[in-house]
């Protein structure tokens, strides 16, 4: 079960002045259970290509398949199937607290669930729930107005309001995009432990190639609307040509580690995250 | 799905139309537009078209772009003329089903729909080479003597200014909204006007607290760049009546007279 | 006298309800014109209540706050202050009023009564120092996000202004965005001798300032040069901040006992460090 993007092509306003191909001839697979990182700069496509995973985009040729089923698919037999597929696929956006609409904090996460026409008492479980796994406490908070809260909580709040839902597959545009470090911190957190705890399968696009280097175990970069590679972030890390025709660099250590190799220091000179280089670093040193 | 609106669009350029006072031009636009309603003869309108290509040509500004800002207006268009088509009793052509298509028809039709089509050709081509700041600028000193009754003409043209710096930044955001509430199961296409309205709901009060945190926050800035007020505020680009400008009013009054007399032919 | 005097400077806000909250508590600090000086705390620290102070859009509830010998509560000097004092926001899309680029440079100095001729002189010239001067005829929504930052400094510079304080003018931006305008800033510091505080809380971009000021809950909890400052790196974490990577890896690997000096800031000084070190 996955994710198949096949042969998406894009164009922006065809037929006129400011026409653009968004995306050209993506093909690619985002396996169910894997932490993918899609990365690229600003005008790569990345944007566009996230909008196609639950239909918010329809492709101008090609397909997105989510488990099998064609979520464009227009037909008088497909067309339940593809939007119940449609819904397994949950849509953070960047600045996600910019959707928050009603008086309360739970009434904003049910919103969701109302839609989909569920039970009140299923409804109210499944607020619970997701206040839950963003750590927001019900008792706390379900009454509360969402503007009352801080911006790292409204945040939060806003994603409560997708996993409500319970999609199988969470895509993020840049969730942590203008916290402070700690809230910053705090919300990676959770999204990792939603990918360990809960099984979810987790699409992040992110400008941090750090976050990425700590979190994901399936990275895309994306440049002028294509896929530029596809693999581990230790896979696509390593193709440093690649990454700057991109627009990307390495994660700091990376960078760091590969100067310390070539100034003639035994490092590793393809770790990852910091806990690796600073492991290397006591290997060379010899000290504990 | 919102990218397809053009709105007060400014192509940079140096024409002749670039350079013209754009007091004079906004003038001379209503005044034309006034003659678009009463000279409604066949003739005049083949005049005033001709003069609105040369315009276009003038201008430098591409013809597709000018002809893509017709097309979310495209269906007014031909919804006026068909109605125009079966509305007018007179020497039946055609017949369908029970309505009749008469000449009367046709000609008013089309009369009635180019008519439209030279409204917003002409308008278009005001924003098309008119920066937002000019044209607000142009009502601000085109208002000026109503200060004087207590109109205020400088907060009117500021607000205006910002309104439409502001108009893209919100359709974007509208958009995105959208899109938002639509991945959370919202529906904007079905049910009767009232669910629909209620629909509405979970992107106009979004789109509102943005704006008016926007608002606060330009305010802000505002007055960080010693925004007072209108007054003792100069500036940069002044409103001045050159030759090129008398040259445009004689030519309106060629026009004018022009129009006139096709009246009679 | 300094360029920037801050003396027992309180803030309360929505002073006598429940909300009441102290944001700024009996803050001193002075800046000496032609510094860098950064401003590093966590959100609600009261970082950007006190930049707000420093051109008068707030005004000291106890306390007074002089910039050029001029005291912000004095409604006359007020003007003068906010010219010398140009201001970056937070938000690039809600600080640009007009629908061109040239046209919102000039606003500054339209407010100022200034002659035609000379507003055009200097939107040019702050355009350019911005790197900016081929954007003129643009509409800002046209624009990416470092690029918006970069024309609202040029708005700033426009009015000659001798001072500019980034109102956390990176924290919506993306990697590329971040270093297109403080690469500028940093230009205008050296080139102009412009006095630059830098509201953040990126620690990387405090590392290229002369002074640091660490703020927490309305007070200013530690004073001194980018050196002197993240040598304490856990105290800095405890407050929510993110040290920088060779300040962190220097920080550990001396906890391991690895001999490096104390004032390591960026990954130049740790790469060469550990080189010297390695040779040994």
């Amino acid at each position: 079960m996955s994710i198949e993007v096949k042969n998406v092509t894009y164009i922006y306003m065809p037929k006129t002045p400011f026409e653009r191909v968004a995306l050209a001839d993506v093909s690619l697979t985002i396996p169910e259970g894997s932490f993918t990182a899609i990365a690229g700069h600003t005008g790569s496509g990345k944007s566009t290509l996230v909008q196609h995973l639950n239909g918010l985009l329809t492709p101008t040729s090609g397909a997105v398949l989510v488990d099998g089923v064609n979520i464009g698919d227009k037909s008088k037999t497909g067309r339940q199937q593809a939007q119940t597929a449609r819904q397994q696929v949950g849509m953070v956006f960047q600045y996600a607290e910019h959707q928050l609409f009603e008086e309360s904090i739970a009434a904003d996460i049910a919103f969701g669930p109302a839609n989909q026409e569920l039970s009140a008492e299923e409804i109210d479980q499944r607020v619970r729930e997701a206040m839950g796994i963003v750590g927001l406490d019900y008792d706390t908070y379900h009454d509360r107005s969402p503007f009352s809260l801080s911006g790292g909580q409204m945040r939060r709040a806003a994603i409560a309001g997708v996993l409500a839902m319970r999609p199988k597959y969470l895509v993020l545009d840049e969730p942590a995009a203008g916290l402070d470090p700690s809230g910053r911190e705090e919300l990676l957190q959770q999204i990792k432990r939603l990918h360990k705890e809960q099984n979810m399968t987790i699409v992040m696009v992110s400008h941090s190639m750090e976050d990425i280097a700590k979190l994901a175990d399936n990275v895309i970069i994306m440049a002028q609307g294509k896929v530029a590679a596809q693999g581990t972030p230790r896979e696509v890390f390593a193709q440093d040509n690649l990454l700057r025709q991109a627009g990307l660099r390495p994660p700091q250590i990376a960078v760091m580690m590969q100067r310390l190799s070539a100034a003639g220091l035994p490092v590793n000179a393809h770790v990852l995250t910091p806990e690796e280089g600073l492991q290397s670093l006591l290997e060379v040193f010899h000290v504990k | 799905m919102l990218n397809n609106i053009m709105l007060g669009q400014y192509f940079p350029g140096d024409s002749v139309l670039h350079r013209l006072d754009a007091r004079v031009k906004l003038v001379l636009l209503l005044l034309m537009l006034i003659e678009v309603f009463v000279f409604t003869s066949g003739p005049a309108y083949g005049f005033i078209t001709v003069v609105t290509g040369l315009l276009i040509f003038l201008s430098g500004v591409p013809v597709r772009l000018v002809l893509r800002s017709l097309k979310p207006l495209w269906w007014i268009v031909i919804f006026t003329f068909v109605i125009h088509l079966f509305s007018h009793p007179g020497q039946e052509l055609a017949r369908v089903w029970h309505f009749a298509i008469t000449q009367e028809g046709v000609v008013q039709g089309t009369l009635i729909s180019l008519r439209l089509l030279l409204l917003i050709l002409l308008s278009t081509l005001l924003t098309f080479t008119t920066s937002p700041l000019q044209l607000t600028d142009a009502l601000e000193s085109l208002l000026a003597p109503g200060k004087c009754v207590g109109m205020p003409a400088h907060e009117l043209a500021m607000m205006m200014t910002i309104a439409l710096r502001f108009i893209p930044t919100l359709i974007s955001e509208t958009d995105k909204i959208m899109k938002a509430q639509q991945s959370r199961g919202a529906d904007f296409t079905t049910g009767n006007i009232l669910k629909r309205l209620k629909n509405m709901v979970p992107i106009l009060v979004p789109l509102f607290l943005s704006a008016f945190r926007r608002a606060d926050e330009l305010a802000l800035a505002m007055e960080a760049r010693c925004y007072r007020g209108g007054q003792g505020r100069t500036r940069m680009k002044e409103l001045r009546i050159r030759r090129v400008d008398y040259w445009a009013m004689a030519a309106f009054v060629v026009f004018s007279m022009v129009m006139g007399v096709s009246l009679y032919i | 006298m300094a360029f920037i005097e801050i003396k027992n400077l309180s803030h309360i806000y929505h002073r006598g309800t429940e909300q009441e909250l102290c944001a700024l508590d009996n803050v001193n600090l002075t800046v000496e014109e032609g510094e860098f000086v950064a401003v590093l705390g966590a959100n609600g620290s009261g970082k950007s209540t006190l930049a707000r102070h420093i051109n008068g859009l707030l005004l000291p509830d106890k306390g007074q706050c002089l910039v050029a010998g001029l005291n912000t509560t004095n409604a006359e000097e007020l003007w003068q202050i906010r010219q010398q004092v140009g201001m970056v926001f937070q938000n690039p899309d809600n600080q640009l009023i007009a629908g061109l680029v040239e046209d919102d440079v000039a606003f500054g100095p339209e407010n100022l009564g200034m002659k035609p001729a000379e507003i055009r002189r200097r939107v040019s010239r702050a355009l350019a120092a911005v790197g900016m001067e081929d954007f003129r005829q643009f509409a800002p929504h046209l624009l990416s996000g470092g690029q918006k930052q970069r024309v609202a400094i040029a708005g700033a510079l426009a009015m000659n202004t001798k001072c500019l304080i980034l109102d956390e003018a990176t924290a919506m931006l993306d990697p590329e965005g971040r270093q297109e305008v403080m690469a500028a800033v940093q230009r205008l510091h050296e080139e102009k001798g412009l006095t630059v505080i830098c509201i953040t809380h990126f620690m990387d971009e405090a590392a290229q300032a002369d002074n640091v000021f660490v703020m927490q809950a309305g007070h200013i909890v530690q004073t001194g040069t980018p050196q002197q400052v993240f040598a304490k790196a856990e105290p800095l974490r405890k407050l929510g901040l993110a040290v920088p990577l060779a300040v962190e890896l220097t920080w550990k690997l001396r906890q391991h006992g690895l001999n490096l000096p104390q004032d390591i800031l960026t990954e130049d000084d740790l790469v060469t460090a550990l080189e010297a070190a390695y040779v040994h």
